[in-house]
């Protein structure tokens, strides 16, 4: 998994708890990076877990909720950090249509060893966006949480559903716009 | 230490081995990077190579072709004079023969004398035809255009196929007026050659009991008189047809006893062509052949049908 993931969660975890319970998870993880990340690097994702795990049990909040939470930050940097991903889409079905197609593709010439969820998609006439995750992470909850990140920056008024296929592998996401 | 000493100074570790290890990927990438580089600007090089390399086998052998199609040319020239000098000897002598007033030859032997000549003559005329060919290949057959009246032209070249096709026993028809006048812009003695050429293929590729047919000339484009000669000769496939005016290619039946060295057709019209006109045809295989000759019109003339 890219650095970028490792570094912004440990950001976060200084910037929403405090640079002493990010030490802290760290410290107790035993992890092979030795939570020294770099955003360039690639580190087994099983440190998220660990990480995540670790924050769960001080914090007393569930990993699901931490891993959402964690989405939506991560998206909040990515807005930051790839505004050229931004440039010429102005709402949220846009975007998450894009992430396939081109996202993904640009990923993929920049990290040639990045290893991406899928993502299968159906627009319906409705307003409905079907989005099913994939991954043998089961990073669904990240997932989810990016998905909510992605609905605020464009302030959509559009719910998110998830529905468990296959564990957190395979999950379908109901993206219903309200208006 | 204060407790929080210690965590700043294992995130400050933790910075350091970060920014060591991005160095390292950053190194790494950047060597990939260079590498890259020197593999594409090899490829550029080696590419180059080729292509320069290529250019210059294409041009040695566009030379190597240039040459020996000149060299084809000149042993076409020479053959030609070559063969034409011991045979003028042949015919000049088998002339004295036959006009001797000494009569001085049998019946039978002045017949041999005339097959001798006739044979020599027409020998003669293909040496005549494969001269030609290598001057218009090697750029050198002159042509003397100048406004002339076709009338005589077409009425001499009947005169020479007429008893021809009746040895052969074709009907000769004619549909325009061979002595109206018309002025077209061309060389007499090739324009003659090129419309006797067409003529005795007519001649040569018909059937038994067949017809040839001048049809009435018609002016194109304002700027050709169009002379058509029409046979019901065998006709062409239309798999030959692209064949007709390449150089030594006969068209139809190869054991054919037609005599003939597929010069004539791709000499006149390279003869009409080198005079600003042009030669084409129709054709249907078993029904015959139209073939006709686009003379340029002597200037001033722009209208008329005649011949």
């Amino acid at each position: 998994m890219k650095g970028i993931v490792f570094s912004e969660l440990i950001e976060m975890v200084e910037d929403v708890f405090s640079p002493e319970i990010a030490d802290q998870i760290i410290s107790e993880s035993d992890l092979p990076s030795g939570g020294a990340y770099t955003a360039v690097g690639t580190y087994d994702h099983a440190e998220v877990v660990t990480l995540v795990g670790k924050l769960s049990d001080l914090t007393g909040m569930s990993t699901e909720d931490l891993l959402k939470a964690f989405g939506k930050h991560l998206f909040s940097r990515f807005v930051v950090g790839y505004p050229l991903f931004f440039q010429d889409v102005d709402n949220s079905f846009s975007f998450l249509k894009t992430l396939d197609s081109h996202i993904h593709v640009e990923v993929k010439k920049l990290y040639p060893d990045a290893d991406l969820p899928k993502f299968d998609y159906s627009l319906s006439d409705d307003g409905v966006l079907i989005m099913e995750y994939k991954s043998q992470r089961a990073f669904s909850d990240l997932a989810y949480g990016l998905l909510e990140g992605c609905v605020e920056h464009f302030k959509d008024p559009i719910s998110i559903t998830p529905e468990e296929i296959d564990g957190k592998q395979h999950v379908k996401f109901t993206l219903k716009s309200n208006t | 230490m204060s407790k929080e000493l210690e965590v700043l100074q294992r995130r400050f570790d933790r910075e350091r081995r970060a920014r060591k290890e991005a160095e390292s990927l950053l190194e790494k990438k950047s060597r990939d990077l260079f590498e890259s580089n020197q593999t594409l600007s090899n490829l550029a090089l080696s590419l180059e190579d080729s292509v320069n390399e290529r250019t210059s086998e294409l041009e040695r052998a566009v030379e190597r072709a240039l040459q020996a199609s000149k060299a084809k040319s000149e042993f076409l020239s020479n053959m030609s004079h070559e063969l034409r000098t011991p045979l003028n000897a042949i015919l000049g002598f088998s002339d004295i023969l036959l006009t001797d007033p000494v009569e001085i030859l049998s019946e039978e032997q002045k017949d041999s004398v005339q097959e001798i000549y006739s044979a020599g003559n027409h020998l003669l005329s293909l040496i005549n035809e494969v001269l030609d060919l290598a001057k218009i290949e090697a750029g050198k057959l002159e042509v003397d255009c100048k406004d002339i009246d076709i009338a005589p032209i077409v009425m001499e070249s009947i005169a020479l196929i007429k008893p021809l096709a009746q040895k052969e026993g074709i009907e000769f028809e004619l549909e325009c007026d061979p002595e109206a006048s018309f002025l077209v812009y061309s060389d007499a003695k090739r324009l003659k050659q090129v419309i006797l050429n067409i003529m005795s293929n007519a001649i040569k590729y018909n059937k038994k009991e067949g017809y040839i047919r001048l049809l009435k000339g018609e002016v194109v484009s304002d700027k050709f008189l169009r002379f058509i000669v029409e046979d019901s000769g065998v006709g062409i496939s239309e798999t030959d047809m692209s064949g007709v005016f390449e150089t030594f290619q006969r068209v139809g039946d190869k054991t054919s006893i037609v005599e003939g060295t597929g010069i004539g057709l791709p000499l006149s019209k390279k003869i009409m062509e080198q005079m600003g006109g042009d030669i084409d045809f129709s054709s249907e295989k078993g029904k015959g052949s139209k073939f006709w000759i686009d003379i340029p019109l002597a200037k001033g003339i722009k209208q008329g049908d005649l011949i």
